[in-house]
């Protein structure tokens, strides 16, 4: 029997940038119809991630449930076993030169205009290496100088040993897949 | 040595089955239950019943059913949307609060709370919501609700830059606000 559960190497797969586009188009009638399709994804979503959920992996059903929903990205870093690198907010793409067997960070934050701002920081230990991909044709342009987390999925591969992958849709039209094996989710108020 | 190598592949095996029976067994029966009841346990109100209906659209197909006569429609009665103050409560619940006008949802919009526009029109809802957040804060995006907020989240425009807070939700055939 195959211990394969999904396909790592896809884009997302229920909350995609092309639905995301629909749902904002001027046309009612368009924008009302992906919104449908978007509920019907969420309810396959949610199948999806129970299976997730009734596992061992504490850190992994907290990111499940935890919302970082219009977090503005401030940073990414790689880190492999004899070289670190770090990568700033203006400079995100270098971080696609990622290889396996190395742990990776986003840091995030939200809220910096108020009295409760606060920091979050994903660290994932990478099983293959991150991909990035390109915003797709007619993607809203968001502007560049400020990226924020729009939608993102958790997926099973393998049940054991467990290989995960988050697929994250960014306010760029990016998407990022970060195929890992355990993580580590840090979270804590700016006074 | 060759004891514990035969046990280690009957759990193997038992772990196999599991995997195997939560990927391809499981999925239609919780499916049938997140239809009606979310993981959290509660009723969706969300579905509302109309997601299952949409769900089974072709399930009638290979039965023959004796024709029914649609049942009649009553007259539209165009009804405005209406704009109210609004608070965020636990698991993605939008509370409609006090009746507001335009100018003063716009006033509330700049000043970064939320508001809600409610009415039986999802698109004049819409266009509604987005001009006041337009005119509020400048060039906007729509998001549909999303999973992490809650069962009950909303569709919502909010500013491009995320910033002031807050955002205009509409109400939606689907969804709507906690009265």
């Amino acid at each position: 029997m195959n211990n394969v559960i999904s396909q790592p190497q896809t884009g997302m797969r229920f909350f995609t940038p092309e639905l995301y586009s629909r749902i904002n188009s001027e046309d009612d009638l368009i924008s009302s119809a992906a919104r449908l399709e978007w509920e019907r994804n969420e309810v396959a979503y949610k199948i999806e991630l129970d299976k997730i959920l009734i596992l061992p992996d504490k850190s992994v059903v907290a990111l499940a449930s935890f919302c970082l929903h219009d977090c503005r990205v401030l940073g990414s870093s790689y880190q492999a076993r004899h070289e670190a690198k770090y990568t700033t907010e203006g400079d995100i793409a270098d971080s696609r030169r990622t290889t396996s067997r190395g742990m990776y960070a986003l840091e995030f934050g939200r809220g910096f205009h108020s009295n409760r701002g606060y920091l979050s920081s994903l660290i994932y230990r990478l099983w293959a290496p991150v991909t990035v991909l390109e915003p797709q044709e007619g993607w809203l342009d968001e502007g560049p100088s400020q990226v924020f987390w729009l939608y993102d999925e958790l997926d099973l591969i393998w049940l054991t040993p467990r290989h995960y992958i988050h697929r994250i849709l960014f306010s760029d039209g990016t998407v990022r897949l970060i195929p890992f094996r355990s993580l580590l989710m840090t979270d804590g108020h700016v006074l | 040595m060759d004891s514990k190598r035969r046990y280690a592949n009957y759990i193997w095996g038992a772990v196999r089955w599991i995997d195997l029976a939560w990927a391809h067994l499981l999925p239609p029966v919780r499916l049938i239950i997140l239809s009606g009841v979310n993981r959290w346990g509660e009723i969706a109100p969300c579905l509302d019943g109309r997601l299952e209906a949409t769900m089974g659209e072709g399930k009638g197909d290979s039965e023959a059913s004796p024709p029914v006569a649609p049942p009649p429609v009553p007259p539209v009665v165009a009804s405005p949307p209406v704009v109210h103050l609004a608070t965020l409560g636990p698991n993605g619940w939008v509370h409609r609060g006090e009746m507001l006008t335009i100018a003063q949802a716009t006033d509330i919009r700049r000043s970064g709370q939320d508001i809600v526009v409610c009415g039986p029109n999802e698109a004049a809802n819409r266009s509604m919501a987005r001009a006041i957040e337009t005119t509020a804060n400048g060039t906007v995006v729509e998001d549909p609700p999303h999973i992490n907020a809650g069962t009950h989240a909303m569709a919502h425009f909010h500013p491009r830059r995320r910033t002031p807070a807050g955002h205009s939700f509409f109400e939606t055939t689907r969804r709507g606000p906690f009265s």
